[in-house]
């Protein structure tokens, strides 16, 4: 004993490993993988149903595997705000719900109508969730798009979230997280944007899978599905293996159906946390132009006539964009200049053999043609300007940037015209395209 | 008369040597004197026993005490008194003793069985120098001397061990060694008490100012070109018989990351492997516990695809993750342990059973995970990159494991910590142990984790407080 | 052997001190009080920092080998230099708990989810003891070596947070009233420059060194300010959300896909300093209670923090909230009456030095 205490003084930090020792080192010994008790989500499904919210769980389960398989299943569960549903979730799942490799948030249609920020707040005050998290809108339930989702990664290795990171790259204006939905929520004008991935049934349009998806009618006294173990869950799935053979699970009596992912670049405005207006392609074109972000937009000139092209279709690829904006009130009037700089190639070109012979090489440009994309670009300009100001939603920000330009004369402005909702109708924009060969 | 006077000296002087068996005798009749020789048959040179010491004798007429270094022209004849006999004897020395005479002579002819100077196994170099020290003292003399033709290298001998007796030489550069350091090694060694000293390292823990600590803090190399460069900055060698390791203080913690390979390389490619040896220092000690501490605390920290792999692959094991990481770490240790003491022709064995049994089947039994056997085998061989330091890294593997498990990454980070500024407030003969780092002294930045070529190298170390500052123009 | 640290080690410590309590949640803080208008306020109160620093040096170069505690004594009498150092002792031993609070918060959320407070208190708590047995000499060489770490990690992060500068608030959309709300309620996180007239006696101090001591500090004024401008640019309006500022700005990036989320990397670059910043305070804290009870030893001293700081916490009486609350509506006072006496203190004994002088 003489000697442990001699040992002791000698080296005092032996005590706070007999400390560790006795108080913290069994635990490390019993404690299993912390993937035994928390689930890993990769995705969150939010809806409503008759005043109750429902989670829609798209969770990695394991099995043992030497190869890199990943095996995914859903779980669905329901409750009066969102943190008793994914206590009830966590319940079914026999984890703990850990949100922290959450990469993608669904929203349904039901939702949609609805403000969605209150849903959102658990998602917000919660640390564990990136606020890069991408928000995305669907037109169904968000527990039928995650079926679908589960079943294109099995099918055809097409994952839900290299689909939202590529858009958020290179289609959309904005990124469409969770953060920037919330920065136009607290903005004066409380308008944002998120991605649409509406499922629908086959169109021949969208990213198809070959399984038949089981809608809310066809699950009820079904006798193929496993059930699941709450009565909490309104017809998830139980811990079968993803990868069931297409078409060979039905049974009668249900209704199924051929569904595609519609990834056509469609965004949805929200103003007050409520779907206002759907952006199309076209609209989102049109949006597009004021911004740098997003490279490779296709122009297709029609009825191209100049010196070497005879009503010709010319199609041009913009590979670079540099875009100039300037503030400024003139005669009281809020003006917009915004000059825009395309750098562009020649990709493809219908017209006739003597033509195609004479002139094609990817730098040709021609002052028709200079018009003819300066004409499309404020055409497509017009057309999505005019659908913002038809819904009183300031997607292009121009409250914000006159106010940061011009503070004074904004704030006399408001006062003039109310509110920050009217602000957009009163903009003058000015636009100027200059194109130049890559 | 003469022999029998002679018989009883030689006589009691075998029975001061406990009448070893290996204790030889011979006592030579001429007309006017009688001479007795002892010595050890076993650390002489027989030969020279023989041709160089008998025949001369017997050969010669007139033999007295004054004239023997005459006689005898093959070896260093010394006068010594009768106190002073065993002592010779025992140091591979003949003792003669003339009848008639108090004093004795003693005709040094040592010669024991020594290996030859090869490269020693832990410091090969592509391009450079491939002596290495031997169990030989007077071998290790000479392999450094060679390396300063200067009367400025100064050897001091002492004696330590009641029983061994073992001889060990001081070495240092006069006007460049800080002469309070050398004072301070030397009491040390004076002072020390023991039965024996049988290997350099038998005297490491008297040398070290915190010998309780876990740390090395005297260095320790088998190659004299190494030796020879760390006196030239100022350090002091220790040379001890019977052992190939010399030390050297001061001793200062980034010399571990230094080999002497470096400075026969490219400094550039020497700043770079010096980096990879630090990086797999810290992955050996820390890799390991932090894979523990992500897997059971901090899941969520773990990348998704890093996350996908590890739990697919270590689902439905029956340890815990720090039970099979602690299962794998024994396992690849006792291979270790086996492999040292292995014959060689037995070590294809070891490794089939290593890498196929225990390895593949191990996995595929689903006894233990492939992550598991995959950081175990990186924090194991990394900890190879610097062999004098492996076993000091192997405990803090097994520390930062336990750690790791215990209190997570916040217990990691806390022991780096810990130990930094443990590391800190050590010194070693004045020099911090953790310069030129901690604190920085900026001359010795050139020579640090980052090289510079050997012609900007114009001071020497200051963290040694060495007199002679300047090392060229 | 010397007991003081160098310049670089003196430097190196007030660097990495400025960062203590103001890179997790007072940005967010300071947006509620000022929104955008927040960086004015922290480069005030920084300016109130360089402000003590600036003395520290007058005082230091008046007084080279002596302590605070024996200038005030000399010049003030035993009952100042106490009551000063009662007031310091209480400072610091408040910095503790909040930073020991913030950081304990911040890693129970994003780290350590399930798991109880004493795994922090004892680990927090050991690093803090052991530090201050080694004594200054070890904590400065250790702040030393992990320096570069700790700001290279710093400029890694702000390098990997993406930004749209666009984003960021407006400046002066607050009134002006809001200014000095912001000023007080935030100056509870600074003050940190006090540590160095503790250690006033330990570091090693020559004229030529002071530029020294800017170039460290301005480096990390540099990176406080650029965290603070990339976390109100990426975050705008919605920075009040978000209480863990250094992590957040990484977790932002979405770019990186196939690495997932990097705040690992702000994880450890708070652990490491939390760790070396409450060795610190606790170093300087037990220098006041020596000084109070001048027959205390080091050990004893650690000892009786040791279990004030336990029972502290035990209780629950000091805890987030509770601190927080503290900082923003009581510790203000404090800190004003701390800056408030300093320099005049300063001002006096320089005075008295130059009287002294012939």
């Amino acid at each position: 004993m003489r000697r442990f205490f001699k040992t002791i003084k000698a080296t005092p930090m032996l005590l706070a490993l007999i400390f560790i020792a006795f108080f913290f080192f069994p635990a490390a010994i019993i404690a299993p993988a912390e993937s035994v008790s928390n689930a890993i989500v990769t995705a969150i499904g939010l809806d409503k149903q008759e005043n109750e919210y429902e989670v829609t769980l798209l969770t990695f389960l394991s099995y043992p595997n030497q190869s890199y398989t990943e095996r995914y299943e859903i779980f669905t569960s329901t409750g009066g705000t969102l943190s008793e549903a994914l206590t009830k979730a966590g319940l079914q799942l026999g984890k703990a719900v850990s949100l922290f490799h959450t990469h993608t948030a669904v929203v349904s249609e039901n939702l949609l109508k609805e403000d969605i920020a209150p849903a959102l707040n658990y998602l917000v005050r919660v640390a564990s969730l990136p606020q890069s998290c991408i928000l995305i809108g669907t037109n169904v339930e968000t527990k039928l798009f995650m079926e679908f989702v589960k079943e294109l990664d099995a099918e055809a290795d097409l994952n839900l979230e290299e689909l939202t990171f590529f858009n958020s790259n290179y289609v959309y204006w904005n990124d469409t997280s969770i953060n920037s939905f919330l920065q136009g929520y607290y903005s004066p004008t409380e308008t944002s944007l998120i991605s649409y991935m509406p499922l629908v049934e086959s169109t021949d349009d969208g990213i198809p899978i070959d399984k038949p998806l089981q809608t809310e009618e066809g699950e009820q006294g079904s006798a193929n599905m496993e059930s699941g173990g709450s009565g909490a869950q309104t017809g998830g799935t139980g811990s079968g293996s993803s990868g069931s053979s297409s078409g060979g699970s039905q049974s009668s009596g249900q209704q199924g159906g051929q569904y595609e992912l519609i990834n056509d670049g469609n965004e949805i405005i929200i103003k007050k946390g409520k779907k206002v207006a759907d952006i199309d392609r076209d609209i989102l074109r049109g949006l597009n132009w004021f911004s740098s972000r997003t490279t490779g937009a296709v122009l297709i000139l029609d009825d191209v006539n100049d010196e070497n092209f005879d009503h010709a279709q010319l199609a041009y690829k913009v590979n670079q964009k540099q875009i100039r904006q300037h503030f400024d009130y003139e005669n009281g009037v809020p003006v917009c200049t915004t000059s825009i700089r395309l750098f562009v190639n020649l990709t493809e070109v219908d017209a006739s053999k003597e033509e195609l012979k004479k002139k094609n090489e990817a730098s040709y440009i021609s002052d028709a043609v200079r018009d003819k994309i300066e004409e499309t670009v404020k055409s497509q300009i017009s057309g999505a300007v005019d659908v913002f100001v038809q819904n009183k939603t300031d997607v292009l920000e121009m409250y914000e940037h006159f106010y940061r330009a011009q503070r004074g004369q904004t704030k006399k402005f408001l006062k003039q015209i109310g509110s920050p909702d009217e602000f957009l109708s009163h903009v003058v924009f000015k636009v100027v395209v200059s194109v130049f060969p890559n | 008369m003469l022999f029998y006077d002679v018989q009883n000296k030689v006589e009691k002087l075998k029975a001061q040597l406990n009448t070893s068996s290996d204790v030889g005798t011979r006592i030579i009749e001429k007309a006017a004197a009688c001479i007795g020789l002892v010595y050890l048959k076993s650390m002489v040179d027989n030969a020279l026993f023989v041709d160089g010491i008998c025949r001369p004798i017997i050969a010669s007429e007139d033999v007295s005490l004054q004239n023997f270094s005459t006689i005898i022209s093959t070896a260093e004849v010394t006068q010594i008194e009768d106190s002073q006999a065993v002592e010779k004897v025992l140091m591979g020395n003949v003792v003669i003793i003339m009848s008639g005479e108090k004093n004795m002579l003693a005709v040094d002819i040592l010669k024991y069985p020594a290996r030859i100077p090869s490269e020693p196994p832990t410091s090969s170099v592509i391009q450079g120098p491939r002596e290495g020290f031997t169990e030989d003292i007077r071998t290790n003399i000479t392999l450094i001397r060679r390396r300063f033709y200067n009367k400025n290298l100064v050897l001091t001998d002492l004696f330590v061990g009641k029983y061994s007796n073992t001889r060990i030489t001081v070495a240092y550069l006069n006007g460049v060694a800080n002469k309070k350091v050398v004072k301070e090694i030397v009491d040390k060694l004076n002072a020390i008490d023991v039965d024996g000293i049988i290997d350099s390292h038998y005297i490491i823990k008297y040398l070290e100012k915190h010998p309780r600590s876990l740390f090395k803090q005297v260095g320790s190399m088998e190659k004299p070109d190494i030796i020879a460069a760390k006196m030239l900055e100022g350090r002091v060698a220790i040379i001890i018989d019977g052992s190939p390791i010399v030390l050297t203080l001061p001793f200062l913690f980034f010399e571990e990351v230094q080999a002497s390979n470096d400075y026969y390389n490219s400094y550039i490619y020497a700043s770079f492997i010096r980096i990879v040896r630090l990086l797999a220092i810290m992955i050996a000690v820390v890799v390991p516990g932090t894979y523990i501490a992500l897997r059971v605390y901090h899941q969520n920290i773990i990348p998704i695809k890093f996350l996908i792999t590890i739990t697919n692959t270590t689902k439905g094991l029956p340890f815990t993750p720090f039970l099979e990481m602690l299962f794998i770490s024994l396992l690849f240790q006792i291979l270790y342990e086996v492999s040292l003491r292995l014959p060689s022709y037995l070590g294809l064995a070891t490794s089939i059973v290593g890498a196929l049994i225990l390895g593949d089947t191990g996995v595929k039994a689903g006894l233990i995970s492939p992550p598991a056997v995959i950081v175990v085998a990186l924090a194991k061989i990394a900890l190879y990159t610097v062999p004098e330091q492996a076993y000091q890294l192997t405990i803090l593997q097994y520390l930062f494991l336990f750690i790791g498990g215990s209190l997570g990454i916040i217990g990691i980070v806390g022991l780096l910590v810990y130990l930094v500024l443990y590391l800190a407030s050590l010194d070693s003969y004045g020099a911090p142990y953790l310069a030129p780092y901690a604190p920085r002294v900026y001359s010795d930045l050139n020579d640090g984790v980052f090289m510079e070529p050997t012609n900007n190298m114009k001071y020497r170390p200051q963290s040694f407080k060495t007199y002679n500052k300047k090392r060229q123009k | 052997m010397t007991k003081t640290i160098s310049s670089r080690q003196g430097a190196i410590l007030a660097a990495l001190l400025l960062f203590a309590n103001k890179i997790l949640v007072l940005p967010s803080l300071m947006y509620e009080s000022s929104n955008a208008d927040g960086i004015f306020i922290l480069l005030a109160l920084l300016a109130v920092e360089m402000l003590i620093l600036y003395m520290f040096f007058k005082v230091k170069e008046a007084f080279p080998y002596q302590s605070f505690y024996e200038i005030i004594k000399k010049y003030m009498g035993t009952i100042v230099a106490k009551l000063f150092y009662v007031l310091l002792l209480v400072y610091f031993f408040f910095k503790i708990m909040l930073l020991f609070n913030i950081s304990y918060i911040y890693f129970h959320i994003q780290v350590y989810i399930d798991v109880a407070y004493y795994l922090f208190l004892f680990a927090f708590l050991l690093i803090m003891t052991s530090s201050v047995l080694r004594g200054l000499r070890a904590i400065g060489r250790g702040l030393e070596f992990f320096y570069f770490f700790i700001i290279g990690c710093m400029f890694f992060i702000i390098l990997l947070s993406f930004a749209n500068f666009d984003k960021f608030p407006l400046f002066f959309d607050s009134p002006p009233a809001q200014y000095f709300k912001g000023l007080f309620s935030n100056l509870f996180c600074f003050g940190d420059m006090l540590v160095l007239f503790v250690l006033m006696d330990k570091i090693e101090l020559k004229k030529k060194d002071e530029k020294k001591f800017f170039k460290y500090i301005g480096a990390s004024v540099v990176i406080l300010i650029l965290i603070y401008f990339m976390f109100y640019s990426i975050f705008g309006q919605t920075s009040f959300i978000h209480k863990n500022a250094i992590s957040d700005i990484i977790t932002f990036s979405y770019r990186f896909i196939d690495l997932g989320r990097l705040d690992i990397i702000a994880i450890v670059t708070v652990m490491f300093l939390s760790f070396l910043q409450l060795s610190i305070y606790c170093y300087a804290l037990c220098e006041c209670f020596m000084k109070l009870f001048s027959k205390l030893s080091i050990v004893y001293t650690i000892v009786v923090f040791d279990a004030i700081f336990i029972a502290v916490v035990a209780s629950s009486l000091v805890n987030y909230l509770t601190v927080i609350n503290l900082g923003v509506n009581v510790m203000g006072y404090f800190a004003i009456v701390l800056h408030l006496i300093l320099p005049i203190l300063v001002l006096c004994f320089i005075k008295f030095s130059h009287r002294r002088q012939p």
